[in-house]
C-alpha cells in the first residue's frame, strides 16, 4: 500500500492551503438546513432550507468565484465556477 | 497520564474513514491528541502498543457500532469490544492511578448496546447514527464540561467540510486517493489536519476582527 513519504512538504502544501483566501464558496449540508459558507469566514454566509437555495445564495455572493458543493459527508460533490452552476 | 491525550479504538477500513476523518477532526481542533495503534505487529506486541497507548491517555473514545457486519456475508468486528474491555480492565485495576480516566462510547443506534454488552451500561454511550456531523456533535458536547472554550459544533462542521476540499485536493495532486484510509498514515492525517487548523484559525479570527 502507498504511504505519503514526503510529509514535510504534505503538511506545508495543508498550511498553505489553510491561510490562502480564496473566492470558493462552500455548500454544506447540515442539521438546520444547507449553509452557505465563504471560505475563511468562521460562521455561515445563509443557512437555506434546500439545497438549490443554497447553491442560488452562494452565486449571490459578489467574491464567490468557485462553488463547492459537499455532500453529507463532507466530502465534494461538486467544484465549478460560479457561471456553470 | 497525558491529559490531552485521546486513545481511538474503532474500525479502520474505508466504509468508516468517512466517520474518523471528522473524529480526528473534531479532537485536533479543540487541542486534544488522538492516540491510535496503526501498527501491523504480532498479537502480543501489538498488544502491548495498545496498552501503552491507553495508559498514556486521559480519554478513550470506543466506537463499539461495527458490532454487526456491514454487509451480508461479512463477520461482526470483535477488535474494538475487546480493546474496550482491556481499557475497562487497566482502569479497574488501577483505580488510584486511573481515576481521572474518562470513556466515551459511540454506537450506532440508542440502545442497542444493551442487547449485546450490557455489562457497559452505566457509562457514557452515544450514538452517532453513521453521521458525520453528528459524531462531531457527539465528541464535542462530551468535552464540552472539561473546556469551556470548546466552539459550538457548527463552527468544526463547517471548519471540516472546508478542510475535506483541501484534503481531497491535495492528495489527488501527490496521485494518492483521498478516499483510501491507507493513502496516509494516521501520524500523517493528524499532523496534517493540526497544520491545517492552526492556519485556519488564524485565518477565521482575521476575519472576524474586521
Amino acid at each position: 500500500m502507498a504511504k505519503a513519504s514526503s510529509k514535510s512538504n504534505l503538511t506545508g502544501k495543508f498550511s498553505k492551503a489553510a491561510s490562502t483566501n480564496s473566492g470558493r464558496v462552500h455548500v454544506v449540508p447540515s442539521k438546520d438546513g444547507w449553509s452557505v459558507k465563504k471560505e475563511g469566514a468562521k460562521r455561515s454566509s445563509v443557512v437555506a432550507s434546500t439545497k438549490e437555495g443554497a447553491i442560488k445564495a452562494a452565486k449571490n455572493i459578489k467574491s464567490a468565484e468557485r462553488i463547492v458543493v459537499h455532500k453529507k459527508d463532507g466530502t465534494i460533490q461538486r467544484n465549478a465556477k460560479k457561471g456553470e452552476l | 497520564m497525558n491529559a490531552n491525550n485521546v486513545f481511538i479504538n474503532c474500525p479502520f477500513d474505508n466504509d468508516y474513514f468517512v466517520l474518523l476523518k471528522p473524529l480526528l477532526f473534531s479532537l485536533c481542533y479543540i487541542d486534544l491528541n488522538p492516540q491510535i495503534s496503526e501498527t501491523s505487529d504480532s498479537g502480543e506486541i501489538r498488544l502491548h502498543k495498545i496498552k501503552g497507548l491507553i495508559e498514556n491517555s486521559r480519554y478513550s473514545i470506543h466506537d463499539l457500532s461495527r458490532m454487526e457486519p456491514l454487509r451480508d456475508n461479512e463477520l461482526p468486528r470483535f477488535n474494538m469490544p475487546f480493546e474496550c474491555g482491556i481499557d475497562f480492565g487497566i482502569k479497574l485495576s488501577n483505580p488510584v492511578d486511573f481515576a481521572d480516566k474518562r470513556f466515551l462510547i459511540l454506537e450506532k443506534e440508542p440502545y442497542r448496546y444493551q442487547k449485546v454488552i450490557s455489562d457497559i451500561s452505566g457509562n457514557d454511550i452515544k450514538a452517532h447514527k453513521n453521521d458525520p456531523e453528528l459524531i462531531i456533535k457527539v465528541v464535542r458536547d462530551w468535552f464540552k464540561p472539561t473546556n469551556l472554550n470548546i466552539p459550538r459544533h457548527k463552527e468544526i462542521w463547517l471548519a471540516y467540510n472546508e478542510f475535506e476540499f483541501d484534503y481531497e485536493e491535495i492528495l489527488n495532486s501527490e496521485g494518492y486517493d483521498p478516499k483510501d484510509i491507507n493513502s496516509l498514515t494516521f501520524s500523517d492525517i493528524v499532523e496534517n489536519m493540526k497544520a491545517w487548523i492552526i492556519e485556519y484559525k488564524k485565518k477565521i479570527t482575521t476575519a472576524n476582527n474586521k
